[in-house]
């Protein structure tokens, strides 16, 4: 454990892992509000877009309410203080896309992928280094690279090499427990001069000190979202990550009542953008979710297609878990449930 | 003589390599790369392929007995590679099987009378497709809007090359549907799953209509979908394309199950088969249609 010296960086995923909540539907009503809102408080950054990142609206996934282009334009136009970052996933997203972000005036770009895969964002990271914009590398189900042989440290080690600064350990599925971020981040620091931050999921309940934890063994950068708001059962709560910090003498540049205010505010916002809220929550399907280590994100695709096909949820999760879906093959869940409605 | 030339030693090149030498259609076939210490040097002269590391050098002086040219590199290597070799392949086939633009599209599938001299294979994901788009494109016209291609393609059966060229995969593959299907607004996408055991190569295609289609239409749109099925396997055996009515009245759903022939890798890498099946088919076509089918029977 080392002792916390340097203000955490904020980092809120609300507009971007929150649209995985209400099937991409965030629109510029919301974003505009919010953004606003977010910054007078300090929080340090802001992503925007839709869940799966830049270039991701699609049939398959779900359609954005808003172009990437018009929401990042927002975004922009209301942000003055706080940073704007996108995520984008090689795959979905292409070269092209990154230069219409630029030229939205976009700060970070968070370049990620399934983590066994990381190799795939070479010529995105390659992209934003000749273009001289900040590029992040993520970790995306970081859980399949989390094994004896550490397989972890060889993919930080790779985006290292590439010369990225900045990592972040996404736990995709929510399955992380506070021991393994202590594992995780600990030895990425030990062996690496890069900064680390965490991106938590609460299946199991444990967002808040995973991304506490993963505080105090190095990780300087936390993501985070209003009252947790994010895919499947949320991310780490603002609110409540805020204050723990504050309990524990961990500094930050937040303004905490200012986000009491706005968590207060945000179903309304959402309301006014004709948009239904509901609190994130961890379902039982949500638990089996994680337990198979699916990502966060199937969940409203395995609603709506168990629910069409009249299947329970639980089984649902549990037929896609035997198929190990990873990130981006959630055109795959409609074929699975329908052959599991057929026996 | 009536030979033919690989250039590179990756997953495609070797897999290509089996292929060809199997159908027999050439004499001989040469494969070139230009580091011999790689994994797929190494199976080469393991298998007494006839290899050889002089890279662009060495296939210059081969050029003479040969008539067909495989490019089975990267799409950054293709654009060096057509460089160097600019003049002394104007009146041979180079056929292209890198995601760079180098070329002119063709789907094996529709037997053209007259092929190109500079071919371009497009993509796995374009060769796996196109046919499909193309059909509904020719049935529903007007009403059809907009069309997905989302590709998963097992960890292992991506190299370095596939790695590193995700973005001109992606723009490679929409050009080519839209210029060979005429559809105006296309989307590909594509993942790599890292299970082990390693998965299939799954493909979903989505279809936007303007307005929901008569049950008459969609059976019509089924029996013609079973009809290419038959057709590519003459080529690629274990291809299976399967029409689904989704919930969304104006979309509809093909997903497209494309299993290899375990020749280079196992079954699972069909994103490999199809890209070289469609290429031997190629050959077989080129020398049909330009050598009389001269090569030895």
């Amino acid at each position: 454990m080392v002792k916390v010296k340097n203000k955490v960086i904020i980092s809120d995923v609300t507009l971007r892992d929150g649209n995985h909540a209400v099937n991409h539907s965030i629109n510029e009503k919301v974003i505009r509000s919010y953004c606003e809102l977010i910054d007078e408080t300090g929080v340090n950054i802001v992503e925007v877009g839709h869940g799966n990142g830049l270039g991701a609206s699609s049939l398959s996934i779900g359609r954005s309410n808003i172009s990437d282009e018009k929401a990042l334009k927002i975004a922009r136009s209301e942000l003055k203080r706080t940073k704007l970052s996108i995520h984008s996933i090689p795959g979905f997203s292409r070269i092209d896309d990154l230069k219409k972000a630029i030229d939205c005036g976009v700060d970070i770009f968070r370049i990620g992928t399934n983590s066994t895969e990381i190799d795939t964002t070479f010529s995105q990271i390659e992209f934003c280094k000749k273009n001289n914009v900040e590029c992040w590398g993520v970790l995306m189900m970081a859980h399949l690279v989390y094994d004896k042989k550490k397989t972890y440290l060889e993919k930080v080690k790779y985006l290292h090499n590439l010369g990225i600064k900045t990592i972040i350990i996404m736990d995709s599925a929510g399955i992380f427990l506070p021991d393994d971020l202590k594992d995780i981040i600990s030895n990425i620091k030990k062996k690496f001069k890069i900064r680390v931050g965490f991106h938590g999921h609460n299946n199991f309940g444990s967002a808040i000190w995973n991304s506490i934890t993963a505080c105090l063994y190095g990780a300087e950068i936390i993501d985070v979202a209003i009252k947790g708001f994010g895919a499947g059962a949320g991310n780490t709560q603002m609110d409540v990550f805020l204050t723990v910090l504050e309990k524990i003498n961990i500094k930050t540049n937040v303004k905490i009542d200012a986000i009491y205010q706005i968590a207060k505010k945000f179903p309304k916002i959402l309301e006014k953008g004709k948009i239904k809220y509901k609190n994130p929550f961890s379902e039982p399907k949500n638990i089996m979710s994680a337990n198979y280590g699916l990502f966060s994100g199937f969940a409203s695709k395995v609603d709506y297609f168990s629910d069409k096909f009249k299947l329970d949820d639980i089984e649902a999760f549990k037929a896609i878990g035997s198929k190990r879906l990873v990130a981006g093959q959630e055109d795959l869940i409609f074929n699975i449930l329908y052959n599991l409605k057929k026996k | 003589m009536n030979n033919a030339i690989i250039i590179g030693t990756g997953k495609i090149g070797i897999d290509l390599y089996i292929k060809l030498k199997r159908n027999n259609i050439f004499d001989k076939i040469f494969i070139f790369n230009t580091n011999k210490l790689s994994e797929g040097a190494k199976y080469c002269k393991k298998k007494k392929f006839l290899y050889y590391d002089t890279g662009v050098n060495g296939v210059k002086k081969n050029l003479n007995s040969c008539n067909v040219i495989f490019d089975c590199t990267s799409a950054n290597s293709n654009m060096i590679i057509t460089k160097k070799l600019k003049n002394l392949i104007r009146n041979k086939f180079y056929i292209n099987l890198t995601p760079s633009t180098f070329g002119k599209y063709v789907v094996p599938y529709f037997n053209q009378q007259t092929i190109p001299n500079e071919v371009n294979l497009i993509t796995c994901g374009g060769q796996t497709s196109i046919p499909i788009i193309s059909l509904f494109k020719k049935i529903l016209r007007g009403n059809l809007v907009y069309s997905e291609l989302v590709s998963s393609i097992s960890s292992k059966s991506a190299g370095i090359a596939t790695r590193n060229n995700i973005n001109e995969y992606i723009i490679n593959t929409e050009n080519a549907i839209k210029q060979l299907t005429k559809i105006k607004k296309t989307k590909v996408i594509i993942n790599l799953n890292p299970s082990v055991p390693p998965v299939n190569m799954m493909n979903s295609l989505f279809f936007e209509l303007k307005k929901s289609i008569k049950p008459k239409k969609y059976i019509n749109l089924k029996k013609e979908l079973k009809k290419i099925n038959s057709k590519i396997k003459f080529y690629m055996p274990d291809y299976n394309a399967t029409l689904f009515k989704g919930f969304d009245e104006r979309v509809l759903r093909v997903t497209v199950r494309v299993i290899g022939q375990g020749d280079y890798l196992p079954t699972y890498a069909g994103n490999l088969d199809i890209i070289t099946s469609s290429a031997v088919h190629l050959a077989k076509q080129i020398n049909q249609n330009y050598f009389d089918g001269k090569s030895k029977k």
